[in-house]
């Protein structure tokens, strides 16, 4: 028997494969399938005594789907663990335990019982060596500056890398793969939310930020969509820049309880006058997705990333002149 | 086109054409109709088998085809009052080119019908070298007898399907259908041939898709018992019919096109036991299912979740039956009266219900039918078959082998 958890889909779908392929090797022919969302727990049992015509041993994969291990699933998942399984095999996949399921009884018992293979994922420290080591997996070499260049692209995000990987290896390089050959292979598959875009630039990560607002704008996201989003930030750190209690200013604009110390540490890094350019901006963004305004709104729209980063535009140090994107939006009498 | 029929001329054909059809793709949505001479072909197709069906009795006033949505069609013509004269014709139409509207029509009722010219409609290959012949009362037997047992979506198609074995010379017929777990055997033999003949030669082997097993009964259900159905196929220098193949069966005026599963049929003669057997007893068919739906009423039976049905006794002549709900309490249990035939003594054995159930539903119903329940083992396959009166027709072999569930 054997257990394959973890918040790593794709490792704990090889690990999975894995397991399957060998039994498949060892001469296991029939393989039945129990889903915790759409079986009945009663019928768990019948999965595994069922016996076959065709082969004498078999696979059973009950995957355990977040969601569906409610209260039912404890005494079924217990005695699966107690049961007595012959010659058969039962592999149990998890993806996405959260801690708390992972303290129950019945984990307890199935990790007592079985192999368990705890599929975490890989920490952003170790993941360049991962994504070299896979890549010499699949016969090619890949140099570190390419690796970094993958990491970064897909965000950490195993499944994308793996997918990158091997796009690279269809091509068979015999030399070792660099940065440079990469950059034209591979593309951004990176996909962001505007929440994480705004919570970022409110955590004063400019480029960051401003690396996700070009994104969003390559993916489906609209710029009336972004300045709306904006609005409700905006507004309320406006009312709590003004107010001699911040926190109170905060609350009673209905920021949600676990957003206020962001705000508020924003707040200590974006001045008044830097705050104020941003609602320009985001007036200014406004009227442009409207059509009321000449511009374009996405460049307006990055503008503010960068100054509620509390970063100075180059216009506001005396650098340069105020770039022709921002003109006052036409005033209707 | 232009043609008059009535509700009975076209119901029963269009009813087959509608099982088939499917919604996967604009053509398997459709129906092709063809007028010409006095009778109209109707044909409909799920990409994968094509049912082609003529019918006489209208009257063609102008000869054309037109492709329809069949479901349309068939609710319509279901709707229709009987014995009443029907007219369907195209009617003139402005604007888009290649379509067309047909309009059918008695008294002042009128339905207008979009379709096509047919032109783009996949038609079924002409398959002309006769293979065999088959008697339509045998196989509507055979088939009663085996198809509850064809998996249904196993990731090995081959199960997804029943086994003809007909005999070259017409000495016999041999249909089989397994799902891993369970397998229905039904085998019409003449001139006492022997059961373990692996001579292959002798046989044709066909491995037809369930769907096509589903519309082959529903054909065959409205036919005499002495029609015959003749098989077609495609290429006379090819020596065996193998997967991958069509085949068309004829029945009357009706032709079935269909594709063959691609692959080998598992070895079903080593599965059946020929030893004899642990114990052995003969039970009324219709006491035993009437005792065995009452047993499963409190448990859930559908076949995603399976339950199971323990069958005990000791040597005396009472069988008792016991489902429990499982982690409960709750269950239900009976008795009923058998005759032991061979090995009465301690028997503990359990089923999945519903293939207990499957079983026994497909013996025909009649008064005092016999059934024999032979255990062979805890991890062989037990074995249910008619015992009294006997089968009919009298060459009639017919069983079902079921895995006992472990303990």
């Amino acid at each position: 028997m054997y257990l394959v958890h973890g918040g790593e889909p794709l490792l704990v779908q090889e690990a999975c494969d894995a397991i399957i392929q060998a039994a498949q090797r060892q001469g296991v022919a029939e393989r039945s399938s129990f889903h915790s969302d759409t079986h009945d727990w009663e019928s768990l049992p019948m999965h595994l005594q069922s016996q076959s015509m065709l082969a004498s041993r078999k696979l059973l994969h009950v995957r355990l789907w977040p969601g569906s291990l409610k209260n039912r699933a404890a005494k079924p998942l217990q005695n699966l663990a107690a049961m007595d399984k012959g010659a058969d095999i039962v592999l149990v996949q998890a993806n996405d335990l959260n801690p708390a399921s992972q303290r129950t009884a019945w984990f307890k018992a199935l990790a007592g019982a079985s192999v368990e293979v705890a599929a975490s994922a890989v920490p952003a420290r170790e993941l360049i060596g991962w994504l070299m080591r896979r890549a010499e997996a699949k016969g090619f070499e890949l140099t570190e500056a390419a690796a970094k260049l993958i990491a970064a692209r897909t965000e950490g995000n195993l499944s994308a890398s793996a997918q990158e990987i091997d796009k690279i290896a269809l091509g068979a390089p015999a030399a070792p793969v660099d940065r440079k050959q990469l950059h034209e292979a591979i593309g951004d598959s990176t996909s962001f939310t505007i929440q994480r875009m705004i919570d970022c630039a409110l955590g004063g990560n400019a480029a960051r930020a401003l690396r996700m607002h070009w994104r969003l704008r390559n993916t489906a996201a609209s710029s009336y969509q972004i300045v709306a989003m904006w609005r409700f930030v905006l507004l309320p750190l406006q009312a709590a820049a003004a107010s001699p209690h911040p926190h109170r200013a905060l609350q009673s604009a209905r920021v949600s309880q676990s957003r206020i110390g962001l705000l508020i540490g924003a707040l200590e890094r974006c001045p008044a006058d830097l705050l104020n350019a941003a609602l320009d901006a985001l007036a200014s963004a406004d009227a442009q997705c409207k059509g009321a305004a000449l511009g374009d709104p996405w460049r307006t729209l990055a503008d503010i990333c960068v100054l509620v980063s509390g970063v100075k535009l180059p216009w506001q140090t005396g650098a340069y002149l105020k770039p022709p994107w921002h003109p006052q939006p036409r005033r209707y009498s | 086109m232009k043609i008059d029929f009535t509700k009975e001329a076209l119901m029963p054909f269009l009813g087959h054409n509608n099982e088939v059809s499917s919604t996967h793709q604009n053509f398997t949505k459709q129906i092709h109709l063809q007028a010409s001479g006095s009778e109209l072909v109707m044909t409909t197709t799920d990409g994968t088998m094509w049912l082609r069906s003529c019918v006489d009795g209208i009257t063609v006033q102008e000869q054309g085809s037109v492709s329809l949505v069949v479901q349309d069609l068939f609710k319509i013509v279901r709707g229709l009052p009987s014995e009443k004269v029907v007219s369907l014709g195209q009617i003139p139409t402005e604007g888009e080119a290649g379509g067309l509207t047909m309009r059918i029509q008695y008294d002042s009722v009128e339905y207008d019908l979009n379709g096509d010219t047919g032109e783009t409609f996949p038609g079924a290959k002409e398959l002309k070298v006769p293979v065999c012949s088959v008697n339509v009362g045998e196989l509507r037997t055979l088939l009663k007898h085996t198809y509850y047992a064809m998996a249904q979506k196993d990731v090995r198609h081959y199960l997804n399907g029943m086994k003809l074995e007909i005999a070259k010379d017409g000495d016999g017929i041999v249909a089989v259908a397994m799902d891993g777990h369970r397998m229905a055997f039904a085998e019409i033999a003449r001139e006492g041939e022997d059961d373990d003949s692996d001579q292959q030669d002798l046989h044709w082997h066909f491995l037809l898709p369930s769907k096509s097993i589903q519309t082959l009964m529903n054909l065959l259900e409205g036919e005499d018992d002495e029609a015959v159905l003749e098989i077609f196929r495609e290429d006379e220098n090819v020596k065996d019919i193998s997967g991958g193949d069509q085949i068309s069966m004829k029945i009357g005026k009706t032709v079935l096109v269909t594709r063959l599963i691609d692959a080998d049929f598992p070895e079903f003669r080593h599965i059946i036991p020929k030893q004899d057997p642990e114990h052995s007893f003969d039970v009324d068919n219709k006491m035993l299912l009437e005792n065995i739906q009452r047993v499963a009423l409190l448990s859930n039976t559908s076949p995603d979740n399976p339950t199971s049905v323990h069958f005990m006794s000791s040597s005396s002549d009472r069988l008792r039956m016991i489902c429990n709900r499982d982690n409960t309490k709750e269950g239900a249990k009976t008795e009923l009266d058998i005759t032991w035939t061979s090995g009465p003594g301690e028997l503990r054995i359990r089923y999945n219900i519903q293939y207990i159930k499957d079983a026994l539903s497909a013996i025909p119903e009649a008064q005092d039918v016999l059934v024999r329940f032979s255990v062979f083992g805890n991890d062989l396959a037990s074995r249910l078959e008619q015992v009294a009166p006997d089968p009919s027709p009298a060459s009639l072999r017919a069983f079902c082998l079921v895995m006992p569930l472990r303990n």
